[in-house]
Protein backbone atom coordinates (compact mmCIF):
# COMPACT_ATOMS: atom_id res chain seq x y z
CA UNK A 1 0.00 0.00 0.00
CA UNK A 2 2.72 2.72 -0.99
CA UNK A 3 -0.04 5.47 -0.88
CA UNK A 4 2.11 8.50 -2.30
CA UNK A 5 2.12 9.10 -5.66
CA UNK A 6 5.86 9.42 -7.56
CA UNK A 7 4.13 11.75 -10.07
CA UNK A 8 3.58 14.29 -7.76
CA UNK A 9 6.44 16.94 -8.03
CA UNK A 10 7.19 19.03 -5.43
CA UNK A 11 9.85 21.27 -5.23
CA UNK A 12 11.93 23.22 -2.12
CA UNK A 13 13.93 25.49 -1.83
CA UNK A 14 16.08 25.88 0.46
CA UNK A 15 19.02 27.95 1.21
CA UNK A 16 21.78 25.83 1.32
CA UNK A 17 20.84 24.57 -2.45
CA UNK A 18 21.59 27.01 -5.61
CA UNK A 19 18.15 25.84 -7.54
CA UNK A 20 14.99 24.53 -6.03
CA UNK A 21 15.49 20.69 -5.28
CA UNK A 22 12.30 18.13 -5.78
CA UNK A 23 11.41 16.36 -2.49
CA UNK A 24 11.37 11.95 -2.95
CA UNK A 25 13.62 9.06 -2.70
CA UNK A 26 17.09 9.69 -1.72
CA UNK A 27 17.06 13.19 -0.83
CA UNK A 28 18.33 12.45 2.11
CA UNK A 29 21.88 10.85 2.17
CA UNK A 30 22.35 7.79 3.87
CA UNK A 31 24.58 7.51 6.94
CA UNK A 32 28.08 6.04 5.93
CA UNK A 33 27.58 3.11 8.53
CA UNK A 34 24.21 2.46 7.43
CA UNK A 35 22.42 -0.96 5.72
CA UNK A 36 21.16 -0.80 2.58
CA UNK A 37 18.72 -2.21 3.28
CA UNK A 38 16.84 -4.18 6.52
CA UNK A 39 17.13 -7.77 7.03
CA UNK A 40 14.17 -8.73 9.14
CA UNK A 41 16.10 -12.04 10.66
CA UNK A 42 19.37 -9.51 11.02
CA UNK A 43 17.00 -7.53 13.12
CA UNK A 44 15.31 -9.95 15.09
CA UNK A 45 18.43 -11.40 16.12
CA UNK A 46 19.74 -8.28 17.68
CA UNK A 47 16.37 -7.49 19.21
CA UNK A 48 16.54 -11.24 20.80
CA UNK A 49 20.23 -9.90 22.38
CA UNK A 50 18.93 -6.47 23.77
CA UNK A 51 15.60 -8.29 24.94
CA UNK A 52 17.72 -10.28 26.98
CA UNK A 53 19.68 -7.72 28.24
CA UNK A 54 16.27 -6.67 29.59
CA UNK A 55 17.49 -3.09 28.38
CA UNK A 56 14.35 -1.77 27.57
CA UNK A 57 11.52 -2.22 30.05
CA UNK A 58 8.88 -0.21 27.67
CA UNK A 59 5.96 -0.81 30.61
CA UNK A 60 8.24 0.18 33.94
CA UNK A 61 9.19 3.34 31.53
CA UNK A 62 5.58 4.49 30.59
CA UNK A 63 4.51 3.55 34.10
CA UNK A 64 6.63 6.47 35.79
CA UNK A 65 6.57 8.63 32.72
CA UNK A 66 2.77 8.69 33.87
CA UNK A 67 3.48 9.43 37.56
CA UNK B 1 3.61 -27.10 -18.37
CA UNK B 2 4.68 -23.51 -18.77
CA UNK B 3 4.02 -21.31 -15.62
CA UNK B 4 3.31 -17.58 -16.83
CA UNK B 5 4.30 -15.61 -13.51
CA UNK B 6 2.53 -12.97 -12.81
CA UNK B 7 4.64 -9.56 -12.61
CA UNK B 8 4.16 -7.67 -9.17
CA UNK B 9 2.90 -4.38 -9.85
CA UNK B 10 5.25 -3.15 -6.65
CA UNK B 11 8.33 -4.79 -8.38
CA UNK B 12 9.15 -1.60 -10.55
CA UNK B 13 9.18 0.76 -7.84
CA UNK B 14 11.79 2.06 -5.79
CA UNK B 15 10.87 1.30 -2.09
CA UNK B 16 9.68 4.11 0.64
CA UNK B 17 10.99 4.50 3.36
CA UNK B 18 8.84 4.45 7.00
CA UNK B 19 11.08 5.82 9.51
CA UNK B 20 10.57 4.23 12.76
CA UNK B 21 10.33 6.66 16.01
CA UNK B 22 11.93 5.94 19.18
CA UNK B 23 9.35 4.27 21.02
CA UNK B 24 9.27 1.67 18.30
CA UNK B 25 12.65 0.84 18.43
CA UNK B 26 12.45 0.14 22.20
CA UNK B 27 9.33 -1.97 21.95
CA UNK B 28 10.97 -4.08 19.50
CA UNK B 29 13.90 -4.77 21.73
CA UNK B 30 11.62 -5.30 24.77
CA UNK B 31 12.24 -7.47 27.61
CA UNK B 32 9.15 -8.50 27.41
CA UNK B 33 9.46 -10.91 24.40
CA UNK B 34 5.84 -11.04 23.18
CA UNK B 35 5.78 -7.81 23.02
CA UNK B 36 8.82 -7.96 20.67
CA UNK B 37 8.00 -10.31 18.76
CA UNK B 38 4.60 -8.70 17.79
CA UNK B 39 6.29 -5.76 16.70
CA UNK B 40 8.97 -8.00 14.85
CA UNK B 41 5.49 -9.12 12.84
CA UNK B 42 4.58 -5.71 12.00
CA UNK B 43 8.12 -5.04 10.61
CA UNK B 44 7.46 -8.14 8.91
CA UNK B 45 4.10 -7.39 7.18
CA UNK B 46 5.79 -3.78 6.57
CA UNK B 47 8.65 -4.71 4.54
CA UNK B 48 6.07 -7.34 2.26
CA UNK B 49 4.36 -4.57 1.52
CA UNK B 50 8.13 -3.01 -0.49
CA UNK B 51 8.72 -0.57 2.72
CA UNK B 52 12.35 -0.32 4.22
CA UNK B 53 12.48 0.96 7.63
CA UNK B 54 14.80 3.61 8.36
CA UNK B 55 15.60 5.69 11.32
CA UNK B 56 17.18 9.09 11.61
CA UNK B 57 20.16 9.41 13.21
CA UNK B 58 18.98 11.61 16.15
CA UNK B 59 16.93 8.68 17.06
CA UNK B 60 20.26 7.24 18.25
CA UNK B 61 20.58 9.24 20.61
CA UNK B 62 17.38 9.10 22.14
CA UNK B 63 18.16 5.06 22.14
CA UNK B 64 21.16 4.69 23.75
CA UNK B 65 20.63 7.40 26.37
CA UNK B 66 22.13 6.53 29.18
CA UNK B 67 23.88 3.14 28.41
CA UNK B 68 27.20 1.93 28.58
CA UNK B 69 29.73 -1.18 28.06
CA UNK B 70 27.41 -4.04 26.85
CA UNK B 71 24.24 -2.60 26.68
CA UNK B 72 25.53 0.43 24.44
CA UNK B 73 27.19 -2.20 22.42
CA UNK B 74 24.48 -3.94 22.02
CA UNK B 75 21.83 -1.01 21.43
CA UNK B 76 23.76 0.26 19.05
CA UNK B 77 24.29 -2.61 16.78
CA UNK B 78 20.41 -3.59 17.33
CA UNK B 79 19.98 0.10 15.50
CA UNK B 80 22.42 -0.05 12.80
CA UNK B 81 20.10 -3.16 11.55
CA UNK B 82 17.61 -0.30 10.18
CA UNK B 83 19.10 2.04 7.21
CA UNK B 84 20.33 5.06 8.67
CA UNK B 85 19.35 8.84 7.20
CA UNK B 86 21.75 11.34 8.39
CA UNK B 87 21.26 14.89 9.72
CA UNK B 88 21.96 16.69 6.90
CA UNK B 89 22.01 20.66 6.95
CA UNK B 90 18.71 19.82 4.80
CA UNK B 91 17.50 18.75 7.28
CA UNK B 92 17.79 20.84 10.12
CA UNK B 93 17.05 23.74 7.53
CA UNK B 94 13.49 21.87 6.62
CA UNK B 95 12.63 20.95 10.81
CA UNK B 96 13.32 24.76 10.81
CA UNK B 97 10.44 25.44 8.60
CA UNK B 98 8.14 22.58 9.66
CA UNK B 99 8.74 23.77 13.64
CA UNK B 100 7.79 27.36 12.43
CA UNK B 101 5.08 25.86 10.30
CA UNK B 102 3.42 24.58 13.75
CA UNK B 103 4.37 27.38 15.73
CA UNK B 104 2.11 29.34 13.34
CA UNK B 105 -0.68 26.71 14.23
CA UNK B 106 -0.61 27.05 18.06
CA UNK B 107 1.82 23.99 18.67
CA UNK B 108 4.85 25.07 21.13
CA UNK B 109 6.04 21.68 22.68
CA UNK B 110 7.11 19.53 19.41
CA UNK B 111 10.33 18.17 20.18
CA UNK B 112 13.94 19.30 18.46
CA UNK B 113 14.23 15.33 17.92
CA UNK B 114 10.39 15.35 16.17
CA UNK B 115 11.03 17.84 13.94
CA UNK B 116 14.07 16.11 12.64
CA UNK B 117 12.29 13.44 12.12
CA UNK B 118 9.57 15.33 10.61
CA UNK B 119 11.76 16.59 7.90
CA UNK B 120 13.17 13.87 7.02
CA UNK B 121 9.89 11.82 6.28
CA UNK B 122 9.14 15.13 4.19
CA UNK B 123 12.30 15.13 2.64
CA UNK B 124 12.63 12.03 1.83
CA UNK B 125 8.49 11.86 0.42
CA UNK B 126 7.98 9.00 3.21
CA UNK B 127 6.21 7.62 6.45
CA UNK B 128 6.93 7.94 10.12
CA UNK B 129 5.63 5.07 12.06
CA UNK B 130 5.00 6.21 15.81
CA UNK B 131 2.68 5.58 18.93
CA UNK B 132 2.87 9.23 20.14
CA UNK B 133 0.13 10.37 18.07
CA UNK B 134 1.02 14.05 19.61
CA UNK B 135 4.00 14.21 18.26
CA UNK B 136 3.04 14.55 14.47
CA UNK B 137 -0.27 16.32 14.45
CA UNK B 138 -2.42 17.86 11.70
CA UNK B 139 -2.76 19.59 9.84
CA UNK B 140 1.17 18.88 8.99
CA UNK B 141 0.66 14.70 9.88
CA UNK B 142 -1.84 12.69 8.78
CA UNK B 143 -2.50 8.82 9.92
CA UNK B 144 -2.82 6.99 6.84
CA UNK B 145 -3.22 3.65 8.51
CA UNK B 146 -3.56 2.56 12.11
CA UNK B 147 -2.13 -1.08 13.77
CA UNK B 148 -3.41 -2.30 16.95
CA UNK B 149 -0.05 -4.45 17.90
CA UNK B 150 -1.66 -6.88 20.41
CA UNK B 151 0.89 -8.92 22.31
CA UNK B 152 0.50 -10.63 26.19
CA UNK B 153 1.74 -9.41 29.27
CA UNK B 154 1.44 -12.00 32.12
CA UNK B 155 -1.42 -13.95 31.40
CA UNK B 156 -3.48 -10.80 30.14
CA UNK B 157 -3.58 -9.18 26.31
CA UNK B 158 -2.39 -6.20 25.37
CA UNK B 159 -2.49 -3.13 23.16
CA UNK B 160 -0.69 -0.46 21.45
CA UNK B 161 -2.51 1.36 19.15
CA UNK B 162 0.52 2.55 16.31
CA UNK B 163 0.11 4.58 13.28
CA UNK B 164 1.86 5.20 10.04
CA UNK B 165 2.10 9.05 9.58
CA UNK B 166 1.95 10.96 6.25
CA UNK B 167 3.51 14.47 5.83
CA UNK B 168 1.11 16.75 3.82
CA UNK B 169 3.77 17.30 1.45
CA UNK B 170 2.02 19.42 -0.85
CA UNK B 171 0.47 21.66 2.05
CA UNK B 172 3.90 22.52 3.89
CA UNK B 173 5.69 22.99 0.74
CA UNK B 174 2.89 25.22 -0.03
CA UNK B 175 2.65 27.15 3.22
CA UNK B 176 6.58 27.64 2.99
CA UNK B 177 6.08 29.09 -0.15
CA UNK B 178 3.41 31.46 1.05
CA UNK B 179 5.65 32.39 4.61
CA UNK B 180 8.74 33.07 2.02
CA UNK B 181 6.92 35.24 -0.06
CA UNK B 182 5.43 36.89 2.71
CA UNK B 183 8.71 37.91 4.06
CA UNK B 184 10.54 38.61 0.83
Amino acid sequence: MNKVLRGDKILISLPSETKPIEIGFGTVPISGTSVSTVSIEELKKSAREISELGIYDTDKEEESAKQ
Amino acid sequence: MIQIKKKNPLSNRSPQYIFIDTNIIQYSGDKNKSKSQAFFDLFDNLKKQRYELAISEIVIVENLHGFYGRQYEKAYIHLSKFIKKIVSENVLLSSAQIGGLYKDEGFQDIEMIDKIIAATAFLEKSLILTRNHKHFPPPFFECIQWFPVVFKTGSYLNTIDVCLYEPRYKLIARRIREKERGNS
